[in-house]
């Protein structure tokens, strides 16, 4: 079984209960935490209602275990709530466990709350109906299904089977009155009471639940149309400063053809560095989209690549500022390699340790070796020590560098 | 020796078609609509084709659809992919590498691709440029081969529409929502519970994809790229017909 696999089990098994929103959105909507709280306690108080009533086992609880139980399961919840809301990726046996061990405390504590109190039988069919009410409101629209409790009055009440349990128990009490019969009409009313109940709560859960997805939905969509805006501002005003720039090199300088296209070559690696800029940006990206823009300058400005890294290595995710320190670390040195004119050039990337890039960029001109103190290369390798060398080789060098994932967030 | 061009900006093709014909003497034909691919392939053998993968205003299709033609009606032509290799087709570019043996792909970025296209209408090896080679798997996976496709319907004819469904769909993707899709007038629709079992079944396939325990919508998103594989694995390939529009 994968890690999100048994990721996903938990998830069902959760939704089961209470669904998954409550739990493992980040943010935790509060309403939807209350939601989910209700169905899960009103599944567990109608099981002890159940339980209750087919064993007395009523003189084993005291209100001394009702306080014990009740402080100990508010105890567990509450800051293991608040350690859970802020790793929302922390699953599996951890959540598994603690689900155990608060539903557990709950279950008995509810249970000798349900023991001391003694409801009337009429009563027990209301809170199955608000356990179930609530479990389907919740559950239900997770599953993918669009329901209408409303409908569901007309439905039930003009249903056969329920118009044959009221006929059966009317008759039953007109021919032959007693005790058995007015059993059958009690059992009647507790169903009754029971569906009304779920239907009732079904149909507000399914409403509050619905405004609530809404407001979300409308918040969201707001931040995000507020981000894309600022983002597409900042690369236009770029891209239009760029613009600018070449049109004056051009007029001022009056280009030839040639160098006219090299300054081309060069506003179009500086594009392709501002998409990679807002790439980066939404927090992670593979590290083909962090090579991709300075092998393509190599290429363009006539270098031959030997050697790049396949799928198997680029299609590695590194979070931002990983990404930032490999982009510095390979726009330094293939910078480097075409200033010292090389005319080749490799690049490898692997894993020799586990949560480390290992990358090595080989330039047949000596690249590595044109050092600017405080500058490029000289910057970064005394920014990341022993981590950054330079290897002579018999055409050039070899930049190699180890950079730790999410180390990159302390240079 | 003749060489087919297929990408939806007619400038390019010229430019590219330009080159070719000056430098290397060849007969070069430019198409710009996937649907006119057929009657092309019908009229002529070609050599070598250079097909571009993203045809935003041309969908459903894709690049994928004209490199399934070749390998289906002239599987001896020496197709060759040529694309921006940008994130939007990063992931297309892959499929079609290790569903068709092709021969290259060639980098949109690169001003000029007359000596690779020589080597191919030689018959010679052409290792892709390296903007496109960092997208390449350093070894084709068999489970991701054309006729692989077919693990990803396994017995059940109800996954048939399941695809179909999954491939058809915008908007909203949820069991309920594919589930309208999957109805026709001499079939009941799928119920959602029957989608949810459906993708279950397919689960382990898709690992060989890259998708683990993926949900609806990644699976849509999925089927609307490799569509022209997966129709080819029902058995009902599209045939680049004129599309009605």
């Amino acid at each position: 079984m994968t890690g999100t696999g048994g990721r996903e089990r938990v998830d069902l098994w959760v939704a089961a209960l209470a669904g998954p929103t409550p739990w493992l959105a980040d943010p935790v909507p509060a309403f939807d935490r209350a939601i989910g709280s209700l169905a899960l306690s009103a599944s567990v108080i109608a099981l002890l209602w159940t339980v209750q009533s087919a064993f007395p086992i009523a003189s084993t609880f005291s209100k001394v275990n009702l306080v014990v139980f009740t402080g100990a399961w508010l105890l567990f919840s509450l800051p293991t709530v608040r350690w859970l809301l802020t790793r929302p990726t922390m699953l599996g046996v951890t959540f598994v466990a603690w689900c155990a061990v608060r539903g557990l405390l709950l279950v008995v504590a509810l249970g000798t709350w349900v023991a001391l109190s003694g409801p009337e039988p009429l009563l027990r069919g209301i809170p199955f109906g608000a356990a179930i009410g609530a479990e389907l409101a919740v559950t239900v629209p997770l599953l993918g299904s669009h329901w209408h409790p409303q409908r569901w009055v007309r439905s039930y009440v003009l249903s056969t089977g329920h118009l044959l349990f009221f006929i059966s128990v009317m008759a039953a009490a007109a021919i032959a009155p007693g005790p058995s019969s007015s059993a059958g009409i009690l059992m009647f009313l507790v169903l009754d009471a029971g569906v009304l109940t779920a239907i009732a709560v079904a149909q507000g859960c399914t409403r509050l639940l619905g405004q609530a997805g809404q407001d979300r939905d409308r918040l969201e969509s707001q931040v995000r149309i507020r981000e894309f805006e600022q983002r597409m501002h900042w690369m236009h005003d770029d891209v239009l400063g760029l613009l600018t720039t070449l049109r004056h090199q051009v007029s001022d300088a009056g280009l030839s053809g040639d160098a006219l296209a090299r300054e081309l070559i060069d506003t179009d690696h500086q594009l392709r560095e501002i998409q990679l800029e807002q790439g980066l940006a939404t927090g992670s990206r593979r590290i083909f989209h962090i090579l991709q823009p300075y092998v393509r300058r190599a290429e363009n400005v006539g270098l031959r690549l030997i050697e790049v890294p396949s799928l198997d290595t680029s299609g590695v995710l590194v979070d931002e500022p990983t990404g930032r320190l490999l982009q510095r670390v390979v726009s330094c040195s293939i910078s480097n390699a075409i200033a010292a004119g090389a005319s080749e050039l490799s690049i490898r990337v692997g894993g020799h340790n586990p949560g480390v890039i290992h990358i090595e960029i080989e330039d047949d001109a000596g690249g590595g070796a044109v050092l600017i103190p405080g500058r490029g290369l000289s910057e970064l390798s005394s920014e990341l020590g022993g981590a950054l060398t330079i290897k002579a080789t018999q055409r050039g060098t070899t930049v190699v560098a180890d950079i730790e994932l999410g180390t990159g967030a302390n240079q | 020796m003749k060489v087919l061009i297929i990408d939806d900006t007619p400038a390019f093709t010229a430019k590219i078609g330009d080159d070719l014909r000056k430098a290397l003497d060849v007969d070069v034909v430019e198409l710009h609509h996937l649907h006119e691919l057929p009657a092309a392939v019908a009229a002529a053998h070609f050599d070598v084709a250079i097909v571009d993968l993203s045809f935003p205003f041309q969908r459903p299709r894709s690049g994928l659809d004209a490199l399934l033609y070749f390998h289906l009606f002239s599987p001896t032509t020496n197709c060759a992919i040529l694309s921006a290799a940008d994130e939007f087709v990063s992931e297309m570019i892959c499929d079609a590498w290790e569903a068709f043996d092709l021969a290259t792909v060639l980098s949109k970025t690169r001003l000029h691709h007359t000596e690779s296209v020589a080597a191919l209408l030689k018959g010679e090896t052409v290792q892709p440029d390296a903007d496109a080679r960092l997208l390449l798997p350093s070894k084709r996976n068999p489970a991701r081969s054309l006729d692989a496709y077919v693990r990803l319907l396994p017995q059940h004819r109800g996954l048939h529409r399941l695809w179909r469904a999954l491939i058809a769909i915008r908007g909203d993707v949820n069991p309920k929502t594919v589930a309208q899709l999957t109805g026709s007038d001499d079939q009941q629709q799928l119920s959602p519970s029957a989608i949810a079992n459906y993708r279950q079944l397919v689960l382990p396939p898709l690992e060989s994809h890259g998708l683990i325990a993926p949900t609806l919508i990644e699976m849509a998103r999925f089927a609307r790229r490799v569509r022209p594989l997966l129709l080819h694995a029902m058995g009902t390939p599209d045939l680049l017909d004129k599309l009605e529009t």
